[in-house]
């Protein structure tokens, strides 16, 4: 067995990486994939801490996690396609529509 | 620890972090996305690692499958052909990595102040009736209400995007 504070520290730098990516990429496509990384890695320690108390709880709120995510995304691509219709743009930059 | 379990994940660790760094750094965003592909299907070999052998699955047929599949769509249907160079140099990039640093540190920290508690011997998942069975009974008996309130939200979300997605 490999111990858990490996998976652990592999997803901190995967979260971190994915963080990085939310904040230096402008491309909102790019962003949401970066947002991806963080919520893998999240997963990553929530099976590594179901495993590492022999406890299922982990895993079904991994499947959740999925689960939510997957809601999530199609709301998010759909939006951003309508917005690239609207305004032919997808840089984060752009989307200042709604300021007051 | 075994030898080879040690092996596995250090490469599957490596691909893992790897293409994490491309899908970020790449310039254009096809391939983003197939390293985003790539970086899942190592994140699933970690499941499998571990022993969570049905989220492992999920992850590949969900994931690497269907999610990048969403994302390779938005790609096309957007015309995102051209290259896109992320700023690298300015300030804004430099806070960015400066603030990830910390974070990455910060949690380092905390796990290696935990390094006792976590070095506890761990039975691991292995129960004598299979992992999915009892993956299955956990998630129908205790968790129930909150599945079904998942499948409400699945289909809010299915709602919510066929609306958006409509063409005026």
């Amino acid at each position: 067995m490999v111990p858990v504070s490996w998976y652990l520290a592999l997803g901190a730098v995967l979260f971190a990486v994915g963080l990085v990516g939310v904040l230096v990429r402008r491309n909102v496509v790019v962003m949401l994939m970066s947002i991806e990384l963080m919520i893998n890695a999240v997963n990553l320690n929530l099976v590594a801490f179901s495993n590492l108390h022999a406890h299922y709880t982990g895993l079904v709120l991994a499947l959740f996690v999925i689960g939510v995510e997957a809601a999530e995304l199609g709301v998010a691509l759909a939006v951003i396609l309508a917005w690239h219709r609207h305004s032919g743009r997808l840089d984060a930059d752009g989307a200042t529509g709604l300021r007051g | 620890m075994s030898a080879l379990g040690v092996l596995v994940f250090a490469l599957l660790a490596l691909v893992a972090v790897c293409s994490a760094v491309v899908v970020v750094a790449a310039r254009r965003v096809v391939a983003s996305a197939l390293a985003l592909v790539l970086c899942f299907l190592a994140v699933a070999g970690l499941f499998i690692l571990q022993g969570a052998e049905f989220l492992g699955a999920v992850q590949i047929m969900l994931y690497a499958g269907s999610i990048v599949v969403l994302f390779v769509f938005v790609v096309m249907l957007a015309n995102l052909r051209g290259e896109e160079a992320a700023d690298w140099s300015g300030p804004r990039a430099f806070g960015a990595v400066l603030l990830g640093g910390v974070v990455l540190v910060q949690l380092l920290a905390v796990f290696a102040r935990a390094r006792g508690w976590l070095a506890a011997p761990s039975s691991g998942l292995d129960p004598g009736e299979g992992h999915v069975q009892v993956l299955g009974k956990v998630l129908f008996r205790e968790y129930l209400l909150p599945f079904e309130i998942l499948s409400v939200v699945l289909l809010a979300a299915l709602f919510g995007l066929i609306v958006i997605g409509r063409r005026k």
